[in-house]
């Protein structure tokens, strides 16, 4: 379970990246490694948001599809696509992104919490929405994404 | 007479032809590889023992000596604690010439001088060996032969290799009057039945017992002792030989402590039990091996059951089967523990083989005080390790080479220390003359990694101000290992545990007559039975009987007692070893894979759910 707003430093670096056309982010801490790896392995009777699995330098490490698990539509596949390398419930899980954006400065305070819907996906896979310039940041709760997916 | 000039002749010619061969196939051998020398070098063994055998019984001892000591080497190789390299391969010539040239003097032979090529042989056998175990080279062990007053002199480290191989051994005793002459056998053709039957490691002929060999009453004997060794027990052996029980004689009492060193199997009262071989051992540590694997398959499975269902995971009788299960895992690393030392001398030899074909002179010492290692892996570590350190042999060789002072040589010490790191052994590789601090010089360590890798370990490099490059090779302290087949379905690797695999029926024409759709499922006629045909990779269209039909061989499965076939794309047997990493729970309910594994190139094979596919296989309805 994510921690309250409130509760978190007022400073975080958040990597972004698209879901489909959706610009979401995350504390760049919670990242091990963000690789272009797709010589994914499909694995047999699997879920579909299950994109395989990688051999990542003798690991191996389940690739999630993210756009399918929030239910986005799906974007077509590019050479931009990358796989977000988490440690989530004592394993690494890929979390397969259609392109990943820039770093940007985020203050905690300026976070507002997630309205139940964004942009047609259920509010609690986000621990909130920053707004910059350029528009909003959905900011992913990965635990939440990676939550409870054997009985989805 | 039963030994007469033409049995000489017999020999001498016997022996040369096979010298001839053995010195052909030795050249041969030389070129093959480690693995595939193996076979080969076991039939150079037998031809060797041939030659000792009958020059024991002719009693032409240097012939019967340099013999001895010939086929300890190829032993070594054959049991492949020894590559079959230029070096070695030269010795074993210079050894082979020698006995030609014993032969072709046969009755000065016993006066000349084999001291040379014996002590190369014996060094060629102890270098070899872990330090312990050297002194078996030289070590005689005195064997009284029963009721005479004569003794067998051999060696510990003959004993101990036969005894490796799960072998009794008894002392034989013939009569070569009545249990050769007057059965009209010769001497040579009685070497060879007796061969048939297990190993002759040494044999006393007791001629002083006999008056003259021309005086053929039943009174005279002429007593030839065999000390033999054989996988047979004491009743087969007497049947297998036609020679009475109480003149075969086992030793286990005797040999009693050397078995012991062996640490091999005693029975409840104590005594040694040959019967019960390495060969059974082994085959109980893998039976052992496997069960806990699938034991854990299903505990595994019970969790993530309970977890789906919310039950409480806490249950006492899941904590009870947990510690069942993790004293069977307790159990089944102490079955494959040994000393990481012993387990990786190996390496010493093949750096030293390595400098001595390029002319590196190259040298390895093993630090591992008393760490124990899994020696399914320490196999499995000898090849990217020795890789390994080749590169980095060369990679010295080179700087040495472009040094101004090129022409002082060094020679090249690599060491190996083996340190326990939390739950990890950590392997580090370095060397004294690689203190440089360059980033250029690293190794390219890919393909070495993916072989690492593969036992769900890792490889990496660093350098030390103190050290220069370091190779470091992170391992687990406890492994699952699989053995299994390694097959393709749909372009994807699988590994079949061995354990539920009955039958291969490889390159076969699948015909549509012989699959049948029963509801939704498929059905194959084996061996006039139609069996469940099952399709793992989840691939098939129902209806669909061409995917079956393109299959080029199919694997016969059973478990429990649910027979079912599956049709494989590879057209071979693959055996493999694999260590078994964990499937990820995001795989959901529905995964029909149990656990995942790396293999050598790189590439995720899936272990299926055999049980799965059983209760599967046990719901169709065949009529």
């Amino acid at each position: 379970m994510s921690r309250k707003i409130s509760e978190k430093n007022d400073k975080v670096d958040l990597a972004t990246f698209y879901v489909s056309e959706a610009l979401c982010g995350m504390d760049i801490l919670k990242i091990q490694e963000i690789n272009k790896n797709m010589e994914i392995t499909p694995v047999p009777n699997s879920p579909d948001f299950v994109v395989g699995v990688l051999n990542m330098r003798g690991r191996i490490v389940t690739i999630i599809d993210v756009c399918k698990k929030l239910g986005l539509p799906k974007a077509e596949a590019t050479n931009k696509r990358r796989n977000i390398i988490v440690y989530s419930q004592n394993e690494y899980i890929g979390m397969l992104v259609d392109r990943v954006a820039e770093v940007v400065h985020a203050e905690w305070n300026k976070v507002t919490p997630p309205p139940s819907n964004v942009r047609g996906v259920q509010g609690k896979y986000f621990e909130g929405v920053y707004k910059t310039e350029d528009g909003l940041i959905a900011i992913l709760d990965m635990e939440e994404v990676l939550k409870d997916e054997s009985a989805a | 007479m039963l030994i007469n000039l033409d049995t000489h002749n017999i020999f001498v010619e016997d022996t040369k032809r096979y010298l001839d061969e053995i010195e052909k196939d030795l050249i041969t051998l030389e070129n093959m590889g480690a693995d595939i020398a193996k076979p080969f070098a076991e039939k150079l063994f037998r031809s060797v023992q041939v030659i000792k055998s009958s020059a024991g019984l002719l009693g032409f001892s240097n012939i019967k000596e340099l013999s001895q000591k010939l086929e300890n080497v190829l032993g070594l190789i054959s049991n492949g604690e020894l590559d079959p390299n230029p070096e070695i391969v030269n010795i074993l010539l210079l050894g082979f010439d020698r006995v030609f040239q014993l032969i072709e003097n046969l009755h000065k032979s016993n006066d000349m001088e084999i001291d040379e090529q014996s002590v190369m042989l014996t060094g060629l056998t102890s270098a070899v060996l872990p330090d312990e175990k050297k002194k078996s080279v030289t070590q005689i062990r005195v064997i009284h032969i029963p009721s005479d007053k004569h003794t067998f002199q051999i060696s510990e480290f003959n004993l101990l290799q036969v005894i490796n191989q799960g072998k009794n051994i008894y002392i034989l005793e013939y009569d070569l009057i009545h249990d050769v002459q007057m059965k009209k056998i010769t001497p040579l053709n009685f070497v060879r039945f007796v061969q048939q039957h297990g190993e002759m490691i040494d044999s006393f002929l007791d001629i002083y017992s006999v008056g003259t060999l021309e005086e053929k009453t039943s009174e005279h004997k002429m007593p030839y002792f065999i000390l033999f060794a054989s996988s047979l027990d004491k009743e087969e052996l007497s049947n297998e030989l036609d020679l009475e029980s109480n003149k075969i004689h086992d030793l286990k009492n005797e040999l009693k402590d050397l078995i012991k060193t062996q640490g091999k199997v005693y029975s409840s009262n104590s005594e040694c039990n040959f019967i019960e071989s390495n060969v059974l051992d082994q085959n109980k540590k893998k039976i052992l091996s496997d069960l806990t694997n699938e034991f854990s398959f299903a505990y595994d499975s019970l969790v993530s059951e309970m977890l789906e269902k919310k039950d409480s995971i806490n249950s006492i009788t899941l904590n009870r089967i947990g510690m069942v299960l993790s004293s069977l895992k307790k159990q089944v690393n102490i079955e494959y523990s040994v000393k990481a030392s012993d387990a990786l001398w190996k390496l010493v030899r093949k750096v030293r083989d390595y400098g001595y074909k390029n002319n590196i002179p190259s040298k390895l010492e093993i630090e591992s005080s008393d760490i124990n290692m899994d020696k399914r892996i320490t196999c499995q570590l000898i090849e990217p390790i020795s890789n390994l350190i080749i590169k980095m042999i060369d990679s010295i060789n080179k700087l040495q080479n472009n040094r101004h002072d090129a022409k002082i040589k060094d020679s090249i010490q690599i060491i190996i220390q083996i340190i326990e790191e939390d739950k990890d052994i950590i392997i580090k590789i370095y060397s004294k003359n690689y203190s440089f601090n360059n980033e250029d010089i690293l190794l390219d360590l890919t393909e070495e990694q993916k072989q690492i890798n593969a036992l769900n370990a890792n490889c990496s490099q660093e350098q030390s101000a103190e050290k220069g490059v370091v190779l470091k090779v992170k391992l687990k302290q406890a492994y699952s290992i699989l053995d299994g087949y390694n097959v393709k379905i749909d372009n994807q690797d699988y590994i079949f545990p061995k354990t539920y695999i009955k039958e291969w029926i490889l390159n076969t024409e699948i015909s549509d007559d012989i699959i049948k759709q029963v509801d939704q499922n498929f059905i194959i006629l084996v061996q006039e039975k139609w069996i469940p045909f099952i399709d793992i990779s989840s691939k098939i269209d129902i209806k669909d009987f061409q995917y079956f039909l393109n299959k080029k061989t199919i694997v016969i499965c059973e478990v429990g007692y649910i027979k079912f076939a599956i049709g494989i794309d590879s057209s071979k047997q693959s055996e493999i070893s694999v260590v078994l990493q964990p499937i990820s729970k995001h795989l959901g309910k529905d995964s029909t894979i149990i656990a995942n594994c790396l293999l050598t190139d790189g590439k995720i094979a899936f272990i299926p759910d055999m049980g799965y596919f059983a209760y599967q296989a046990s719901k169709i309805k065949i009529t």
